[in-house]
């Protein structure tokens, strides 16, 4: 399970809107809000990895967000994750990159 | 995980978040938060990754990372995460982790062609030691080598730095920061006499105008850039200017952007230059008080080979510069010479040297700067009208000289990985001192750091091949002397010839020179450019290769031996960051398998060897100084006898678990219940960071002053900023603008400012062209003004080669991915890199956004995918690559040219061709 926590920083006179706009996106709540700094905390639950790593760019793209940044994160009982392109298997002697004529 | 839970974990997350950034919640929801984390523990630390330095609070349960964030307290980020930072948790538990040494075997024995087998420990080590042996008995002192980092904890590179140069008497450690900030460091050096920026960064909420360097500040340093745009939002007076060769991220919030070709930015400052003088602004008083002019010779070479010897037969042309080159019409302007003119690179052996010239021939050294000349060289997008651009560069004048107006400078790696590297950090403080903006809250050029450490390691501990702690240097007697004295070696012991630099360590081992490497913290084969060289080195001679890494990257691959390694939450360790800000962290969680703290390595590995394989009279071709006979380090046993040793004590006896040292013990209350993996394994009672910390820290007082182990983990101290002095009342005192009487206890009082750095401070005098009188004269105090001209790149874009190459870095990865490609999020959301390109470029190619595409220069050729409408905009003629994945191995590709006074390569530049794959 993966939870972020996140800053949102609005206009003050759009807290109300900003607010329901996010607590309108899966996987979002709204816990706090200044209504003086026009600052919101979310917390988002990321039910799939593009859900997490879209989560930013969608609370930033919503109208009146000045500022959206990731400040807390929760990953306990996460999955690991398996390597990426060209993490050879290490016991296999040709693990090493081709020379010059590839 | 049942409901109750989760919204427990949600309220606490919520809660910590908002007292993270200062909102108030309710004392229900504190509650809340404070039960769920009722059986976690909670320490601060570091970011793992650049060179800002962030602050950040890790959460541990039954041994692993469960949460972090970013650390409220820590003046750096003030609780702000980027998108690595966030993510410092996830880069210990990816699935290949490599958790125990590898060894190339066949029938049961190391084999250079043998496969990777698992083995213990003792059987590495066994290998390891043999090997070492065999080199160092065919090479001596210059047959073994050492690649560290920037990213080496200042513990980790202190002792490396201490086994090779008295252990060993080998100067053959250098340090990946030799690519990231060596220019910055010669300039340092040779502007003021001292590494290390003077400002902190708090000079962005003191200033009116951030001028970024070819320094991509919001994808490189984003929580530094996150408080720009604090500032732009917060003072309405406030300016961004961003040059670049083309356009990024940064200029979406710059109010001047200035794309322009590569090395012209030396043009471009002379001209400013020009400007203050012509505009009568240069600040006399602050001038003729605290600095002297400056200039050298313009006829060093690029930083290649002066043989062509080992060049694939494409690369000969470029090659061939090193040694003789014909100025071009822009060069001959510039260096007052004539075009056509072919000149010999003759000072490329001593690039460094340089002399005092007056105010006078300064001027005349800029005059021919004009904004005709600069814009019409210096125009890097065809699409741009030259008046445009002449507007542009009349403002960016107009910036710096305004009175009224605080700046600060930016730069990275686009001065520093620069075949003028070093000439055009000099140039950056040039414009600063001549306008009397340097040193003062919100004024003065300063110089970002790419690695976490790369200043508190790298830098401070003096892990390079000419360094020793402190801002000593290996070839002054006196600095030896010092260092020998408190290491308590018998002198002579330390070896007076400079070791090979980074890529001289790879040339090294391309043509037999070295035969035995060890990498720590770094990933030269995937990192250091025109790989292709070097990988063959590593595959194909007599050599014996050890990588210790966490994660199988190029070098691990490439490597006879892989050594698994305990990463930055795994161990005890400090980092100093850019603003000379170092932070200690404590062990959070036990490394994976059989992985140990690189520390834990150097001294298994010092306990095989005795004083009296390397403390004997050794050969080391071509040495020459004062008290050493010719070619010969002198035999020291017999003094290493009077001062108490055996010549069959072990290095690890002699240098580390000394009686002082042994004294420090483990366990120590500053752990507050947090473990220690090397000082149980070691299980002689010593608390080996605190213990190494303390001796370091020794020298450092008087200049670079470091406070005691312990305060650096107070509750209340979120790292100290060097000097730090203990005042009467017994408070230790950070220093935050050097060279400052308001701030630096250093400076005289009544001085003003005072440029106390002690390193090449009695120096010739001349004219532009040559030393006159070369009877040293002092300046003492004083601060060097350098003339520096525009030279050409070695390499440039031709009817063949017909696009210029730049490479970097971005936002999502670390350097070359080992960690930040392990975090899925990381992964998925840059998954490879791309080949940015113009549009109209690619169309002249037959290719299209997201096509395969083929770049290929003189030295090799690789794949990558079409991006012609990503974050960078490049303008036509010039395309960008990030090196950052495997997959798509830039550095096949780049040129290994570099500053030839600071050694580090230029990745920004070089001549490439592009075609439909």
């Amino acid at each position: 399970m993966n939870l972020s926590g996140i800053l949102v920083v609005v206009s003050p006179t759009h807290l109300e809107d900003v607010t329901a706009a996010l607590n309108g996106l899966a996987g979002v709540d709204v816990h706090h809000r200044d209504a003086t700094t026009g600052r919101i905390i979310v917390v988002q639950e990321a039910e799939s990895v593009d859900q997490e790593v879209d989560g930013l760019r969608r609370i930033q793209a919503l109208p009146h967000v000045a500022l959206a940044e990731l400040v807390y994160h929760y990953f306990e009982d996460d999955e690991t994750f398996a390597p990426v392109t060209g993490a050879a298997n290490m016991r296999d002697g040709n693990a090493m990159p081709a020379a010059r004529d590839d | 995980m049942g409901f109750t839970r989760r919204e427990f974990l949600k309220t606490s997350v919520a809660a910590a978040t908002a007292a993270t950034v200062g909102i108030r919640v309710s004392a229900a929801a504190a509650a809340a938060a404070k039960e769920a984390e009722a059986s976690w523990q909670w320490d601060k630390s570091v970011c793992r990754f650049c060179g800002v330095g962030c602050g950040i609070m890790v959460a541990t349960k039954d041994g692993r990372i469960v949460a972090t964030k970013g650390d409220p307290d820590a003046p750096v980020n003030r609780g702000l995460n980027c998108i690595k930072g966030y993510f410092n948790g996830k880069i210990l538990y990816g699935k290949d982790r490599l958790t125990q040494p590898l060894l190339r075997l066949k029938d049961g024995k190391f084999d250079k062609q043998g496969q990777f087998t698992p083995v213990s420990w003792e059987r590495a080590f066994d290998e390891m030691t043999r090997q070492f042996r065999r080199a160092y008995a065919e090479k001596g002192p210059k047959g073994v080598a050492m690649f560290g980092s920037g990213q080496w904890t200042i513990q980790e590179g202190y002792a490396m730095n201490k086994l090779f140069k008295a252990g060993f008497r080998s100067n053959n450690l250098d340090p990946n920061a030799r690519n990231c900030m060596a220019s910055a460091v010669a300039a340092f050096y040779s502007v003021f006499g001292s590494d290390e920026p003077a400002g902190n960064y708090d000079d962005i909420e003191h200033t009116d105008t951030a001028v970024l360097w070819g320094a991509n500040m919001a994808e490189m340093h984003p929580i530094l850039w996150s408080r720009i745009a604090d500032r732009k939002l917060a003072h309405p007076g406030m300016k961004i200017v961003n040059l670049s060769t083309y356009t990024n991220m940064c200029s979406q919030l710059a109010d001047l952007e200035i794309i322009f070709k590569p090395n012209t930015d030396l043009a471009i400052q002379n001209y400013i230059a020009r400007e203050i003088v012509k505009r009568n602004a240069v600040n006399m008083d602050f001038v003729s008080k605290h600095c002297v002019f400056a200039t050298g010779p313009y006829d060093i070479g690029y930083g290649m080979r002066p043989t062509d010897k080992y060049a694939f037969p494409a690369e000969k042309d470029t090659q061939a510069k090193e040694l003789k080159v014909t100025l071009d019409r822009h060069e001959a302007v510039g260096q007052r010479r004539k075009e056509g003119e072919v000149v010999e690179q003759k000072s490329a052996g001593d690039p460094a040297r340089h002399w005092q010239i007056t105010f006078e021939d300064f001027k005349k050294g800029v005059e021919p700067y004009t904004l005709e000349f600069v814009a019409e060289l210096a125009k890097g997008d065809p699409d741009e009208s030259l008046d445009k651009f002449k507007t542009k560069l009349k403002a960016l004048a107009g910036l710096y000289i305004d009175p009224q107006r605080k700046v600060v400078s930016y730069w990275t790696m686009g001065f520093n990985q620069h075949q003028r590297g070093t000439w055009v950090n000099e140039q950056c403080y040039m414009n600063h001192l001549l306008l009397g903006k340097q040193s003062q809250p919100g004024n003065g050029a300063f110089s970002l750091t790419g690695q976490p450490t790369a200043c508190g390691t790298a830098r401070e501990v003096g892990t390079f091949a000419h360094r020793l702690p402190a801002d000593r240097l290996i070839p002054n007697p006196q600095h030896r002397a010092f260092t020998e004295k408190l290491w308590k070696l018998p002198a002579r012991t330390l070896n007076p010839q400079i070791g090979s630099f980074y890529a001289k360590i790879l040339r090294d081992l391309e043509d037999g020179s070295v035969k035995w490497a060890w990498v720590q913290a770094n990933n030269p084969w995937h990192t250091h450019p025109n790989a292709n060289h070097w990988i063959k080195a590593a595959r194909e001679m007599d050599n014996f290769i050890v990588v210790s890494e966490a994660y199988p990257g190029i070098s691990a691959k490439v490597a006879d031996l892989i050594l698994p390694t305990a990463m930055i939450f795994e161990k005890w360790g400090g980092y100093g960051n850019a603003e000379r800000r170092t932070q200690l962290w404590r062990e959070q969680v036990p490394a994976p398998g059989m992985a140990r703290g690189d520390l834990w390595q150097v001294f298994e590995f010092a306990k095989r060897f005795t004083l009296k394989e390397f403390w004997g009279e050794q050969k080391v071709a071509g040495l020459k100084a004062e008290n050493f006979p010719d070619g010969k380090l002198p035999s020291v046993l017999d003094e290493a006898v009077k001062l108490g040793y055996s010549p069959n004590d072990n290095l690890y006896q002699v240098l580390f678990a000394t009686p002082d040292n042994l004294k420090v013990k483990w366990p120590d209350p500053v752990a507050k219940g947090h473990d220690n993996h090397i000082a149980k394994l070691l299980g002689d009672g010593w608390f080996p960071e605190k213990a190494l910390w303390q001796e370091y820290q020794q020298f450092g007082r008087g200049s670079k002053d470091l406070a005691d182990f312990d305060v650096y983990y107070r509750d209340d101290v979120r790292g100290l900023k060097w000097p730090v002095i203990k005042n009467d009342k017994g408070e230790w005192k950070e220093t935050s603008w050097l060279y400052n009487e308001n701030y630096d206890p250093y400076v005289k009082k009544g001085t003003g400012f005072e440029f106390y750095g002690k390193l090449f401070k009695a120096i010739p005098s001349g004219n532009l062209d040559a030393v006159i009188d070369p009877a040293p004269k002092p300046l003492a105090g004083k601060a060097k003004i350098f003339f520096r001209p525009y030279a050409a790149p070695a390499e440039q874009p031709d009817a063949n080669y017909n696009l210029w190459l730049c490479t970097g870095r971005v936002l999502e990865h670390w350097h070359s991915g080992t960690m930040t490609r392990r975090v899925e999020e990381l992964h998925r959301a840059v998954p490879a890199a791309q080949l940015f390109m113009h549009p109209r470029d690619a169309d002249a190619r037959g290719l299209k956004r997201n096509d395969l595409a083929w770049i290929e220069s003189r030295r090799g050729k690789i794949q990558a995918r079409v991006e012609t409408a990503g974050r960078n905009r490049m303008p036509r003629g010039t395309v960008f690559v990030p090196f950052f994945d495997e997959g798509v191995f830039i550095n096949k590709v780049t040129l290994d040219t570099a500053c030839p006074i600071s050694k580090e390569s230029d990745y920004k530049k070089c001549a490439i061709k592009i075609y439909k794959a």
